[in-house]
Order: C-alpha cells, then structure tokens, then sequence
C-alpha cells in the first residue's frame, strides 16, 4: 500500500499525502487525519474513471480525515478532471509549487476563521451534505451559487455547487430546493439574479421530461406526416403519395406529370396522419413524459420554475461558517414557525409536491381584545406551540394560521379530532391570556378538488 | 321643363287610350312578350302552381326519404374552403351546431389567408368546433381548397358552403333528403337567399333576385328536368361521384362547372328548393358588377367552350342536357346581344315617343313583376317577412333589366373575345394561365 501513496513536507511546513493511483484514505488506518495538512493526487496514467473515483474518495462530504483540506491535483491531470473541478483546489507540477503553497496558507487561514464540523451533531440532518457544501464553498472564498444546468440532477439544476454524490445521479427531487428555500428564509442567502425559468413536472417536480408531438384526437405518437400536392392545371390537391408513379409524380385526377416545382405543382402544406386512429390533422399536439414518475402531462400543465443565483448574507456566512446553522437549518419546513409568505409558498410547494390524495388543513385564529400587539400575537403563537398539534404556524396582523397534512381519506376524521381537542386547549389559552377572545375557522383543502391558489385566497380572506 | 312633362302624360293617356292596340303592344314590346313573359312569368306561374298541387305527394315523397336517411344516418362532410373568412368562420359553425341532422364533421380550408383566420380555426378545431383544419400555405384557388378538402373527407355526403353563409335548422336535413328520392341523383343544390337584405339598396336588389331566379327559377328547371347550376355556397354531393369525376376544376364559375361534369357523366342533379341557405352579397354597386361579370363569364368559358359536347349530337348524347346549356346560353347569352338589338332598333325606330315607350314598358313590367312576386309568396318559406321588398319592385325592372344585362353583356364580349376569365384575379395566375394553355 506504501507505494500508493507517500506523505512530503513542502517549503512551508505543510504535511502533503501524495495519492498515487488509487487510495481510500479513510479506510487506511496507517494514514490519521492529523499525519498531512494538503492532498496532492499524482498522474500515474489514470483514467478518468479512476480520477473521479479517487476524487470522491478524498472528497469533503464523504472523506472525514480530508474533510476541508486543500487538495490539489497534478497540472497534467486537469483535462480529466471535467465536472469534479469545483471539489479541487488548485494544480501545480510539483509539491513545491509557489502558487500552489500561497493557496494552501490561503485556505489554511480561512479555516482558522471557521470553527471545526462536527459530524456527529448533524448525523440526523437531511441537510448534511449541503452544509458541507456551503462550509467547503465558504472556505474556498465562494460567497455566490448558482443554480446551473445540470443533466444529472432531477430538477434539471444543481444545488449550489456543481457535485456528485459518489457520481451517481443525485434524485433527490425537490431538497435542495427546499434547502435554498430555508436558506432564504432565514435570511442566510438572498437573490441575487434571475437565471433561467425551467419546467418541471407537476407529479414529482422532475425536469427530466420528453417532449413528443402526438395526435390531437388519440394521443398517439404514431404519426406521419406529409406533403401536400397541388397540380395547378386541374387544381388536385392530394397527398405526394397519391402523386408517386413508377418513381415519377402523375397526377391521380388527370394523369399530367408533374415536372416542374413551382411552374407544374407546388407544396402548399404539409399534413399529418395519426397511423393509430387514421385523424388527419395539420398541427400536431404536444405531450410531456416524465422520466421519472413516467406520467403523461400537457405542456400547459408543467410547473414553471425560476432558477436564482444566491449570494450568502453576512449572518448566513457567520452562521454557516460555526455549528449554528446546523440546528436551524435542520428544522424541517413542515416543522415549526414561518413567516406568513413563506408559509404560503410552503402550502403551494406541498400542493406541487404531493400526492393528490393529500389533504391540507388549515386553523385560521382570530385574536381579538384590547391587547393584540406583534409581541402579545408572538407570545400566542409560542403557547400555540407548546398545546396544539400542526406542522406548520405563522400569523399575519391578528390572524394565527396553523397547517397540518394528511392523506385525504382521513381529512374528515382529523378536522373533527382537531376541533374536539382545539376547544379545550383555547379555553386552556384563554385562560392564560384573559385580555383576548379566539374565534376559530377551519378550511380543508382537498388537492383533486381545489386549486391552491382558490385555497389560499380562501383562507387569505378577511371576515 | 314642366311642358315637357305633360306631353309626356298626355303621350301616354294617348298610347291608352288611342293607339293601344294589341298589334302595337306586340309590335313594340315584342322581346317582353315573346322572349321573356314565356319563360319567366308564365312557365314559373304555371310550374308553382303545379308545385302547389304536388304538394301532398311531395310531402310523402319526403317523408319516405327522411326515414331512410334517419335509418342509414351516414356521416356528412361540411367542407367550407375560403381564404380570409375566419371572421366568418365561427358563425358558420355556430348556425351548424343548431342543424337537425347531426352526423356530420366540418372540415375548414384555408386557402393561403394572410389574416387571422389560421389563429381563429386552430382555436376553433382545439375547442372542437370544427374536426378537421387545412391550410394551404401557398394561395391555390377556390377549386385546389375544395379538393383539398374532399381529400380529407370521410363523409359519404359532401355539402360544400361558402364560409360566410349559414343555414336554416333544418337545411342540411333537406339538401340531403334528394338522395334518397332517386339513387340516380348525385348532386343537390340548395336554395341560397339573402341575409344582409336590408343593408342597402343594392342587397334588397339581389335580395328580390334571388328570390326570383333562384327559388324559383332554379325549381323551375329542377322540375323540368334541366337544373344546370348547383350553387357553390350552399350544395351536397355524393362523395364518391366527386372523386369519380375528378372534383372541382379551376374556376371562375366552377358551381356550373361541375353540375355539368356531373350531368355529362349519366347522373342527375335535383334542387331542394327548401333547404335555405343565407349569405352575404355585395353592398356597393360596383362590387356587383364586378361580381356578375364574373359569374357571366364562366358562361361563354365553360358552357360554350369546355362542355361544347353537350350541343352537338355524339354517342352519349342526353335530350335534357342539350335543352338545358342550350336553354342557359339563348336566354343568358345570346338573348343579351338580341336585347341590345331590340334596344338600337326601338330607339331608332322610335325616336319621338320613347319616353312614353319606356314608361309603358316599365308599367308592364311592373305588372308582370307583381305577378312573378305573387308565385314567390306563393312558394316561399317565410312569405311573411319578404313581404317587405314590395317596394323595390319599381325600381326592379332597372335592375334586371338594365343593370344585370349590362354586366352580363359586357362579360360576354370580353370573354368572347378577350378570353378575359383567365385573367381574373379571383383565381392565382399560375393556375390560370396553365388552364389557358389547355383550353379548360
């Protein structure tokens, strides 16, 4: 194993575990994550295969011992590196590169700033690998993301940063998403610029769809088409097919050849017949498959879906640099408080997101009395909290809205379980908070039944 | 000026009441009483009359025909080919949605419209209002759209309609119950009325006209057998037998064209003098003359020349069809250039008392107009309500007498001579000018 890899000092001090050929450096109890500082993957004629490999074995969200240190690759190696460029620091010819030791100091004093990641904390996270991302990202100087496209991401766009989870395609539908969606809403990034509007499919949010143009009456993709020919001497309009004779174009009407373009016949129109139910139509219609969920759309059904560059805010930068952002960023979006927007992008989202057979139903409360400030609304909201059972709240003016899902076959049963353990829990509040009368209002929303947005002006209306 | 207007008046107490004798009525007016009353006053009175008697066995005749088109209930096509009528287009499908027969599919033909007529038929054929929409790209002819759209086809009927017409509730039901009186009859013509009638003087013209010659006129022929124009805007046809006898040929007058095709080749056409259609006619006068001159020519191209056969003797020879291109070209024709005659000689002849000459024989007129408009209300459908073009009877005799002879006469020297149909612009010069070339 020895002659697979060898640890240098450089110039600087620094500890370099040269890889030559391919190592999992994890698995080697010989090498400790504290015996090298930088990773310096040698050419030893690998392919680009092997390269990748090597690349994710050593990368920072699956190697604990190399984590966020530098790594660098050998000059002759950067044509094969391809879309694993983001995950590398730098090349250089040799260990004692002087850009390649300015790099590494570089690197080595932004990590000084950003307190050590301990896995352990996160290890229920379903967010884990885009903290790493967004750590590994910050310590490189890379304050902005953008989403770009992507074929191997089901969304049709990556997140964050250009990655590969173990280089399989990551199909992890809409969490990213979701997770730049907690990023904006707890003010860690913001928008910076519009990228680009794609179209994803409205069953499982995936981009990965086929367009195929199909017959308006049948739906079949059977189609064929065809020219139209038009003898301007007897004014016969049929088929080129009808026209083909012994290799030559005879009028069926009046048995004239067609010689000439444009002086004997011209081609008017081009027409095309379903081979399935025999329609002949002039436009075809469009049809979408999904890939993924292997369901048949119209293009007007497919959810548009905007695609922003994001930059990190000072707090999300401060946050994300230190352990902080784990706990928050962990919540899950259906779990907890929102502001009044985000909680109805969130009731959108799940309307895109789920199964029709879901159901959304919503507790609407009006805080009436002579003390219904923000603060006294906020202290409401937290015992609503503590008593009551939703998945998400959020108020606006004196209103407090609390969501909770379920499959529509229970929406009955759980909307009369609520209202029987929402009246003694108010009386409970009630109590607490004299100075204020609750009056409550439910609206369920049944997916197949309802548009979301009918749903959200619904609840959204005043009495 | 005011003397001149009494001896006037007195000329014509004169001609009552001294000089009125039958000989000289005769004598002057000899191309009213000898050319037209016979033809178009009394065989039309003595015909509706007849049609009056008929009507029971008519009735039945009718009734046995729309049980056995109610039992075979075949699939129809609506073929409506046009450029730049999407305007149209959906009034037209709406007046179809209201029809009695209700097997049919409609099929549109946009022949090269540079409006918004693609927009509004993909709208309409999404929306299901119609089931087939063609286009040309590249403007063809009325005839190339029509055959395009039979192409397509999949009814054992074609009624082809002029997209800015629209029907009664019950037309299409009546166009196609001929079918069915007699498995010889392959073509019907439908009756085509007026609908922008109250539009302007010139509409209410065309509106008596119609009336006239097609309702009645064209019954008239239908009855003795020599119905020799199946209109274009509103007509049915056998589907097969307009393959069989290569569809539509290039225009203009193409309507004729193939009633005679369809005549030449054994079969007969009939006129369902019940199923009414409404269309939009010209509102300027000029349009009209425009239009009728048109009209006119195909006469000379196609009747004259391309279906000459009809008047000569030959191995399929037919009786009816002789009279019947024979009847069309003397009193379209040829009784146009006898009237001009009539005209020179009468205001040479006359020179003194011609005022007083017209004023009698506009007179007569009227009265025979009066008459011809007691058979209208006679045959009518909707008597009632055309009641209201009394009044234009008046000017009548200056229309058809005068203004519509003047288009036809005019059409006919150009065509005769100057072959002018070819150079219409109603049809694409490279269509044309090939049809030129080969004589059709």
């Amino acid at each position: 194993m020895n002659n697979q890899y060898s640890i240098k000092t450089n110039s600087k001090g620094r500890n370099i575990l040269i890889v030559k050929g391919i190592l999992p450096i994890d698995e080697i109890c010989d090498i400790k994550a504290e015996d090298f500082d930088v990773i310096y993957v040698e050419d030893t004629n690998q392919s680009h295969f092997e390269l990748s490999y090597q690349l994710q074995q050593m990368s920072p969200f699956h190697s604990l011992k190399c984590h966020l240190k530098p790594r660098f690759l050998s000059s002759s190696l950067e044509n094969r590196t391809l879309n694993l460029k983001p995950l590398i620091d730098g090349f250089s010819t040799t260990i004692d590169d002087k850009n390649m030791c300015k790099k590494i100091e570089e690197i080595y004093n932004r990590l000084e700033m950003i307190e050590a990641f301990d896995i352990a904390e996160v290890k229920n996270n379903n967010y884990m690998y885009f903290l790493k991302l967004c750590k590994f990202a910050i310590s490189r100087k890379m304050f902005t993301f953008t989403d770009s496209i992507e074929e191997a991401y089901a969304m049709g766009h990556t997140a964050l940063y250009a990655a590969k989870k173990n280089n399989i395609p990551i199909k992890m539908n809409d969490d990213f998403f979701r997770f730049n969606h907690v990023l904006l809403e707890l003010g860690y990034a913001k928008k910076k610029s519009f990228v680009e509007r794609l179209h994803v499919c409205p069953h499982c949010m995936n981009s990965h769809l086929f367009y195929m143009e199909s017959c308006p009456k049948c739906d079949s993709s059977n189609l064929k088409e065809e020219a139209v020919l038009h003898h301007f001497r007897c004014a016969n309009i049929s088929p080129e097919s009808s026209y083909t004779y012994d290799g030559e174009l005879r009028c069926p009407k009046c048995h004239h050849f067609l010689r000439h373009i444009g002086v004997d016949y011209d081609k008017p129109s081009n027409v095309y017949t379903c081979q399935e139910c025999n329609h002949t139509f002039l436009h075809t219609d469009m049809k979408v498959y999904c890939s993924s969920c292997k369901k048949t759309h119209r293009p007007s059904e497919l959810l548009a879906y905007d695609v922003y560059s994001y930059e990190y805010t000072p707090e999300g930068l401060l946050a994300l640099s230190n352990n902080d952002a784990v706990i928050s960023v962990s919540k899950d979006i259906w779990a907890g408080y929102s502001n009044f927007e985000s909680f109805l992008s969130q009731i959108r989202l799940f309307s895109y997101s789920h199964e029709k057979s879901e159901s959304i139903f919503i507790n609407k409360f009006k805080i009436e009395g002579n003390d219904t400030t923000p603060q006294k609304i906020m202290q409401i909201v937290d015992d609503f909290q503590k008593r009551f059972y939703y998945n998400n709240i959020s108020f606006k003016r004196n209103y407090i809205f609390m969501a909770t899902k379920c499959p529509s076959e229970l929406s009955e049963g759980l909307k009369r379980q609520i209202e029987e353990e929402h009246e003694e829990m108010l009386k409970i509040i009630e109590l607490k908070h004299p100075e204020i009368i609750i009056t409550e209002q439910d609206y369920l929303h049944q997916q197949a039944e309802e548009k979301i947005q009918t749903f959200i002006e619904r609840i959204n209306k005043t009495n | 000026m005011l003397n001149f207007c009494f001896d006037i008046i007195d000329g014509i107490i004169a001609c009552f009441t001294r000089n009125l004798t039958w000989s000289a009525v005769l004598h002057t007016y000899w191309f009213l009483f000898i050319i037209e009353f016979p033809r178009y006053y009394f065989l039309e009175l003595v015909i509706s009359i007849w049609h009056q008697i008929t009507f029971k066995s008519r009735k039945r005749k009718q009734d046995v025909a729309k049980m056995k088109l109610y039992l075979e209930n075949p699939l129809i096509t609506i073929l409506a080919p046009g450029k730049n009528e999407g305007k149209h287009i959906y009034k037209l499908v709406k007046s179809l949605n209201e029809q009695t027969y209700r097997n049919y599919e409609i099929i549109i033909v946009d022949d090269g419209s540079d409006d918004a007529t693609p927009l509004i038929c993909r709208d309409l054929e999404k929306a299901g209002y119609i089931d087939l929409y063609l286009r040309s790209h590249i403007r063809g002819g009325k005839a190339s759209a029509a055959n395009y759209g039979v192409h397509y086809a999949k009814g054992k009927y074609i009624v082809h309609l002029d997209a800015d017409s629209s029907l009664d509730r019950d037309a299409i039901e009546k166009i196609l119950l001929p079918f069915y009186y007699d498995p010889k009859i392959k073509a019907v013509g439908g009756c085509v009325k007026v609908r922008n009638s109250d539009e302007t003087l010139c509409t209410s013209m065309q509106a008596l006209e119609y009336l006239k010659t097609i309702q009645i006129g064209r019954m008239v022929t239908n009855t003795l057998g020599i119905y020799h124009i199946i209109s274009g805007a509103f007509g049915a046809f056998e589907r097969e037998k307009l393959m069989q006898i290569g569809m539509w040929d290039i225009g203009p007058g193409l309507d004729g064209d193939i009633t005679q095709k369809i005549r030449k080749s054994g079969d007969k056409v009939y006129f369902a003098e019940d199923a009414i259609c409404m269309t939009n006619v010209p509102t300027q006068w000029h349009a009209l003359f425009k239009q009728r001159q048109r009209w006119s020519k195909s006469l000379i191209r196609f009747r004259l020349r391309k279906h000459f056969d009809i008047l000569i003797p030959h191995k399929h020879f037919n009786i009816l069809n002789w009279i019947s291109n024979m009847e069309n070209l003397m009193y379209d024709c040829y009784f146009n250039f006898l009237w001009l005659f009539y005209i020179v000689t009468l205001i040479f002849m006359h020179t003194d008392r011609l005022m007083e000459i017209f004023l009698v024989g506009w007179m007569i007129r009227y009265c025979f107009s009066l008459v011809a408009f007691g058979v209208i209300m006679l045959v009518s459908e909707r008597a009632s309500e055309e009641k209201k073009l009394v009044p234009y009877l008046f000017v009548s005799t200056f229309y058809t007498g005068y203004f519509l002879r003047s288009a036809r006469l005019l059409a006919h020297i150009k065509e005769l001579f100057f072959f002018s149909s070819y150079k219409d612009p109603w049809n694409p010069k490279k269509t044309s000018e090939l049809a030129q070339v080969e004589g059709i």
